[in-house]
């Protein structure tokens, strides 16, 4: 059982290292995420967001390892077996993808994706498991006919919802998703946003979002961890960050983002006069 | 400035264009119709946005103009003449960047023969003129260092510089944008947005966008496209004199990042240093 207040991921002075020759990927990143908590991660590309999401998970490439401390609830992600931290993939730390075309096996249906992986993970019969995918593409709107579908027959605002309905079937404890809305258009991005917002709402499911989209995070995230070529450059709560940020490369992000929306600002202060 | 009643650069008259599709019996193929009955006109010197979803035909469209792709009716009128005339023509004169940066250089060229490529297609094949690759990479702020790089050694804001460098060689007065800041990262985005508008002159920019903050940002007036059909000319600076039901849904699902800092951004920090 977790005691209450505890946090569910917690990382301490974490370092990611490349074997080989010693260099530090990312070094020194800590944070500690409470349940039912959203934490964003922002920073450029190639700043070391996605492999921090990897440690977290286990999932690291061969050629490099972590020191420090990651703890997921009661579990060193560190010295766990690689059969325990299997275990608790999917059902504990649920993992959504940039890249939803390449997430799914594009030689199967997702049917039969969502079958196997629900079987596995929750040791559930064929109709079980069927019905629990079924289920679970419902409370994302996604219609029964997805089942019999192909990846690529699907677009990647779909798809992404249906990586969500497996972590919603699944029950994950922790969302990661990493970059999630990249690769969707503004509609889709949207829609998606709101789908994270009511899992946590609803599902009480704690999340961490990995992107470069400061208006994404500022959606969701309640604290958050500012990267920058491999340092966590700033961290704290979100609306404080955003609305008074400290470090030169944070006030250059939001000062950037701001400058790309003023023309969309001017329009909807437009909106303001003539209503 | 261009004048409203000036002749317009690029006529667009009842496009259609459709392709094939396989029947859901598996057997023959249907025509599915991309672009239905597009009609929209272009002035010289304009910034021309074109928004719509993914799926709503703006690339085949944009495809249709660069000569292309043939559409099964209608026309495409550049300064009165057809268009596959037009661009045999005037060789050079249309340009066009397109979103994957990656795919759209040659992974063997260095950045100074990816640069001098454009410059002879504009050139009737002659190889450019000494120093007119550096005064490229000048234009579109690239250190003249990268200039012997392979385009795996650069970063994607890097790279998309190239691929502007390249159009710009050929010494055109119409380039096409195919999303060609979708794939960046937000705060690049901001650095090429600059870098159009600097560059820019009285060149005709056609840009293609599925964010609608794009294209209030940069656009004079841009066209909403979905589902093939044209379905409203807006001017940026009277947005709300042509509010449809469309457009309403599109700008209510716009994430809008808000924050109270109210720096401009500086130039001091450079990210790929």
């Amino acid at each position: 059982m977790s005691q209450v207040g505890a946090p569910i991921a917690f990382m301490e002075h974490v370092s990611i290292i490349h074997t080989d020759s010693g260099r530090p990927i990312v070094s020194d990143v800590g944070f500690a995420l409470e349940e039912g908590h959203c934490l964003g991660i922002v920073g450029e590309s190639g700043s070391g967001k996605t492999l921090i999401c990897r440690a977290l998970l286990g999932l690291l490439p061969p050629s490099l390892h972590a020191e420090g401390v990651i703890r997921f609830e009661q579990t060193d992600m560190l010295t766990a077996s690689s059969e325990e931290t299997r275990q608790l993939r999917g059902t504990g730390i649920g993992s959504i993808f940039q890249q939803p075309m390449t997430a799914f096996d594009p030689l199967y249906t997702l049917g039969d994706q969502f079958v196997e992986t629900l079987g596995e993970k929750l040791q559930l019969n064929l109709a079980g498991a069927n019905a629990l995918a079924r289920y679970a593409l419902a409370l994302v709107k996604l219609p029964e006919a997805v089942m019999k579908s192909y990846p690529h027959q699907l677009s990647g605002g779909m798809l992404q919802r249906c990586m969500i309905a497996l972590t919603l079937a699944m029950r994950s404890r922790l969302v990661v998703a990493d970059e999630p809305t990249t690769a969707l258009d503004a509609a889709n991005q949207y829609e998606v946003l709101q789908r994270f917002r009511r899992l946590r709402e609803e599902h009480n499911v704690s999340l961490i979002i990995v992107s470069h989209d400061l208006g994404a995070v500022q959606m969701l995230a309640d604290s958050l961890l500012v990267m920058c070529r491999g340092r966590c450059v700033e961290a704290g709560d979100a609306e404080s960050v955003f609305n008074a940020p400290q470090h030169p490369y944070t006030q250059y992000l939001v000062s950037t983002r701001l400058a790309l929306i003023c023309g969309f600002r001017r329009v909807l202060g437009e909106r303001n006069v003539h209503a | 400035m261009s004048m409203p009643d000036a002749a317009p650069f690029l006529v667009v008259k009842n496009l259609c264009k459709s392709y094939p599709e396989r029947k859901p019996s598996g057997w023959g193929v249907k025509m599915r119709p991309i672009l239905k009955d597009v009609s929209f006109s272009v002035r010289s010197g304009e910034i021309l946005g074109l928004l719509g979803e993914s799926g709503s035909g703006k690339s085949t469209l944009s495809r249709c103009i660069l000569g292309l792709e043939a559409p099964d009716s209608g026309e495409v009128l550049f300064e009165g003449q057809a268009v596959r005339y037009w661009h045999v023509r005037h060789r050079g004169a249309c340009s066009v960047v397109f979103q994957d940066y990656v795919t759209s250089v040659n992974p063997g060229f260095r950045v100074r023969d990816i640069i001098a490529e454009g410059c002879r297609a504009g050139g009737g094949g002659n190889l450019p003129e000494e120093g007119a690759v550096a005064a490229l990479m000048e234009r579109v702020q690239l250190p003249s260092r990268l200039a012997e790089s392979l385009p795996h050694q650069l970063s994607g804001g890097q790279l998309q510089r190239v691929c502007i460098a390249r159009a710009l060689a050929s010494n055109p007065y119409f380039i096409v944008f195919d999303e060609a800041v979708s794939a960046l990262d937000v705060s690049i985005q901001a650095q090429i947005l600059d870098l159009l508008r600097n560059i820019k002159g009285d060149m005709t920019y056609l840009f293609i966008t599925h964010d609608i903050q794009m294209a209030t940002l940069l656009c004079d007036r841009f066209l909403l496209l979905r589902n093939g059909e044209l379905t409203a000319t807006v001017e940026c600076a009277a947005m709300y004199s042509s509010m449809s039901p469309y457009l309403q849904e599109l700008m209510d699902s716009t994430i809008v990042f808000s924050s109270e800092y109210s720096e401009t951004p500086t130039a001091a920090w450079e990210p790929y240093a």
